[in-house]
């Protein structure tokens, strides 16, 4: 047919954009992993396999398990709280709905930094929650709640929260209300409603939210640099520190490589499982 | 005796009155038909009676103990869903097992049951069929079954069949009657559509503003509809408040209607009256005429009959013949009608 | 009862979500040198020094440079990519698409290595067009599912008509489709702006020790001891946001745009 020789024109610019500035960027990092740290300048050209040997040592599995250990504890923590509280958001009225949209806008968008060093501050011993138990008299010698495990956790989940609820919103918002009524009429005891029919059918999006945020809280690094100790560091930190505090950037790659890796093993394991499920509905 | 009673039943949501003063008692196996347009209180109505939703103040009585009392999901009544609410999350013999699976019934006995539902519903095999993989009628039936499953008091259908095309709605139609006969359930089932409603039911309940308009047989509310809005709604579309005088003839304005018959003779003042459209009789209007002499605005096929629309003045008269010969008038004919007083109704209110 | 607990589950939460900015607030507004609440005595002095340091003006002008044109980067990638699966449905269009779907679902560390090794590699590194073109193409997934929402909404009809009437395909660009999606076109920029004048982890791998950003200097303040400027500078950023937000709001349903009407 005429005319599709425009739109496949316009479509290099996006084509090119991406490919050049998102799928190239890539495409280097892997090559820069096998490069050579140059201590005077970035890295020599070079095809050597020292970056990777570098992760098979007990230092980087330690790593590598806290980080997975406080992305998948954040992940769970933050869809604990956020389907629920977003199931009871929907059916709010409006100008409530609108009130936590632009809430949950607001801290989407919010830096990392802004959100670490306001808790920080309120995990601080002179102005925040310390202070506060110090003042009504029910922690005698406050100090300071950060930095910790705990903080950094915190951190996480106000971080994650505003994603996660965006993400279920208008899943909960458009559901059919309909089906909660006929578990009702059928003998479902009100306080079973939700375990027995709204959980089940919401398991596909509460999954991908899981691994979503999961995928999500493996790549930060304020909130660890900030409210946790350096035992709680993640590989995001430890990747920052080698390729910028250490200028040496093949390293990074390299760690950056296998956790591109296991970043695509999750999805691809994610998109396979739910297409495996869809076939099956239609047998 | 009656099954399921309801008095003085309000309702209002903020300032805004959905129910007013609602009396109907409905005898036990009867099927009823709530009718009337969007916003007339009739799916609240029937979500009182399941409980789903709380009334203001009246009455509830299921054979004479108190219903409002008990929790929609201790009530035990089966309800079809306009959107049907299958659970997506089920099977089809899930769907239909589940209210006896919260209710502690064994799995084999349960499964036993769903099945045989199925057959009921003419859906026998597809126990392991996922929902998302049925087609819309199949949904009706496995929703009907569901509801049944649970062998309930009463059998509550909200506009089950609304987003169904014609064919496969009036064979629907025609089944839940069948079935509904054959398990003597009560029914109460609410709709929009008046020939849906005359179709299945065996008295139609008319809502308006909240209200109960009429409550009959179908023949009742459309013969001798008892207000001006279920004439409206029931399609009696042939409404006018002559003047009448006893002894003289009836006037509309400056037409002669004739001389009324029967009872009506006797009748003077205004009185709104009803004349179906196939008692209207036509015929071309002479130089002379005294009678109601109006303009034909539009003549239509409908299949086995003729349609003429017709205007006399700012008013609207509709006539339909059997179209066993061509029509006999064009747009823009002057034409004279008239009909015979024995069969114009007369609206008491 | 159950009401009750749900309306109490979901203030805790907005408590948790909204305390820490009204610390902060209390913070920005004390006069004391430490930081300290609640607020000893008022002042607005350490918003004076965020908006006449050369040592905060700086890194706002960087900020707010950097997203002003890295969010036009991206709108522009989004449209031309919904322009094009739009015309052509399936193949080339769905390939552009997907493409542009790809930084949100991997972990910002490893595009910011990717950009920042990249970056070193073209010589750039430490300039600021570099961050201003990695922001732009990163973020672009934003505003690409948002004028997915608006292409969505378009009808072939409405071009067939215009195209019936004698218009060209650029017309009908211009006259019929840009008009149409503009709306959501302007909340995707908004949205990238907003997003990049907060991004910490990019601009700090990419350019961090030359182009000081607000977030990279917010953190290297907090990291190295801290006055309650920072405070100032943090609480200016959640109102910048909230503001460009609630403005948003006033133009465009965002229940909507966010899929949470019912219909």
């Amino acid at each position: 047919m005429k005319g599709k020789a425009v739109p496949h024109l316009i479509g290099v610019f996006p084509l090119g954009m991406m490919s050049l500035f998102f799928l190239a960027p890539l495409a280097f990092m892997v090559m820069v992993s096998f490069y050579e740290r140059d201590p005077l300048g970035f890295f020599n050209e070079a095809f050597v396999w020292d970056n990777y040997a570098k992760f098979f040592s007990s230092f980087y599995y330690t790593i590598s398990l806290r980080s997975l250990w406080s992305a998948s504890l954040g992940a769970v923590l933050v869809v604990l709280l956020a389907f629920p509280a977003m199931y009871i958001i929907v059916d709010m009225a409006r100008r409530w709905q609108l009130f936590w949209v632009i809430l949950l806008l607001s801290l989407m968008c919010l830096s990392e930094v802004i959100i670490g060093f306001a808790w920080l501050i309120l995990f601080s011993e002179n102005s925040g929650i310390p202070k506060f138990m110090g003042w009504i008299g029910v922690w005698e010698n406050p100090r300071s709640l950060s930095p910790s495990f705990g903080a950094m956790m915190v951190g996480y989940v106000t971080l994650g929260f505003s994603l996660v609820a965006l993400m279920f919103l208008p899943q909960l918002a458009r559901r059919d209300r309909s089906i909660e009524e006929a578990a009702l009429t059928l003998g479902t005891p009100p306080m079973q409603v939700f375990s027995k029919v709204i959980l089940p059918n919401f398991k596909a999006g509460i999954v991908s939210a899981l691994v979503t945020m999961f995928v999500y809280f493996l790549g930060v690094f304020v909130m660890p640099t900030m409210l946790g100790r350096p035992q709680d560091w993640n590989m995001t930190v430890i990747i920052t520190d080698k390729a910028v505090g250490d200028a040496n950037m093949p390293l990074g790659a390299a760690l950056s490589v296998i956790m591109l890796i296991f970043t695509l093993f999750i999805i691809g394991a994610l998109t396979y499982a739910s297409r495996n499920k869809d076939k099956g509905a239609l047998t | 005796m009656a099954t399921l009673s309801l008095s003085n039943i309000q309702k209002s949501f903020g300032t805004f009155q959905a129910l007013r003063d609602v009396n109907l008692d409905i005898r036990s196996g009867e099927f009823i038909c709530l009718l009337g347009g969007s916003g007339c209180g009739k799916t609240t109505l029937l979500r009182i009676i399941a409980g789903l939703e709380e009334m203001t103040s009246g009455n509830l009585l299921l054979e004479n103990s108190d219903l409002s009392s008990i929790e929609c999901h201790k009530r035990n009544v089966g309800m079809v869903f306009q959107s049907l609410a299958l659970f997506p999350h089920l099977n089809v013999g899930d769907n239909i097992a589940y209210g006896l699976e919260v209710r502690g019934v064994a799995k084999s006995k349960r499964r036993q049951k769903a099945t045989d539902l199925l057959e009921v519903v003419g859906l026998s095999g597809l126990y392991e069929r996922k929902v998302s993989a049925l087609s819309g009628g199949q949904r009706q039936r496995v929703a009907i079954a569901r509801a049944l499953a649970i062998e309930p008091k009463l059998f509550l259908m909200d506009e089950p069949f609304s987003a169904l095309d014609a064919g496969l709605r009036e064979h629907l139609q025609i089944e839940v009657k069948k079935l509904q006969r054959k398990l003597g359930v009560t029914t109460i089932f609410v709709t929009h559509d008046q020939h849906e409603a005359m179709s299945i039911a065996d008295r139609i309940v008319i809502l308006n503003e909240g209200r109960i308009e009429q409550a009959g047989t179908p023949t009742e509310v459309y013969a001798r509809p008892q207000t001006r809005f279920v004439a409206d709604f029931m399609g009696t579309n042939n409404i006018f408040s002559p003047i009448f005088t006893p002894g003289a003839d009836a006037m509309l304005e400056d037409a002669n209607l004739g001389r009324p018959s029967g009872e009506l003779g006797q009748w003077s003042g205004k009185h709104t009256v009803a004349v179906r459209p196939e008692y209207l009789q036509l015929k071309p209007a002479s130089a002379d005429s005294t009678g109601l002499v109006g303009t034909v605005d539009f003549v239509r096929l409908l299949g086995a009959s003729i349609e003429t629309e017709l205007s006399v003045g700012d008013r609207s008269f509709v006539h339909t013949m059997v179209s066993d010969r061509a029509p006999q008038f064009a747009v823009g004919d002057s034409v004279e009608i008239s009909f015979d007083f024995d069969h114009a109704w007369v609206i008491p209110s | 009862m159950i009401p009750i607990f749900k309306r109490l589950f979901v203030t805790a939460i907005a408590v948790g979500l909204i305390l820490p900015f009204v610390i902060v607030a209390g913070v920005s507004i004390n006069s004391a040198s430490n930081i300290s609440f609640p607020p000893s005595e008022l002042s607005l002095k350490w918003y004076t020094q965020l908006l006449t340091e050369p040592d905060w003006l700086l890194p706002i002008r960087n900020s707010l440079s950097i997203a002003a044109v890295a969010g036009f980067i991206a709108v522009s990638i989004a449209l031309a990519a919904n322009y094009v699966l739009w015309r052509l449905k399936s193949g080339f269009g769905k390939l552009v698409f997907g493409l542009g779907l790809g930084p949100f679902m991997l972990p910002p560390i490893i595009i910011a290595m990717g950009a920042s090794v990249f970056w070193a590699e073209m010589g750039f590194y430490g300039r600021v067009e570099a961050t201003v073109i990695s922001h732009g193409v990163f973020f672009v997934t934003l505003p690409l599912v948002i004028l997915a929402r608006g292409f969505a909404a378009l009808s072939d009809d409405v071009i067939e008509a215009s195209r019936t009437m004698g218009a060209t395909p650029w017309q009908t660009f211009v006259k019929v489709i840009f008009p149409l999606v503009l709306p959501y076109a302007i909340t995707g920029y908004a949205l990238v702006a907003i997003i990049s004048v907060n991004e910490y982890l990019i601009s700090y791998m990419v350019s961090g020790f030359v182009v000081e950003t607000l977030p990279i200097r917010i953190f290297n303040n907090v990291r190295y001891g801290y006055t309650p400027v920072v405070a100032s500078a943090a609480m200016g950023f959640a109102l910048l946001t909230i503001g460009t937000l609630l403005v948003l709001s006033m133009f465009t349903d965002l229940l909507k745009l966010l899929g949470a009407s019912r219909d």
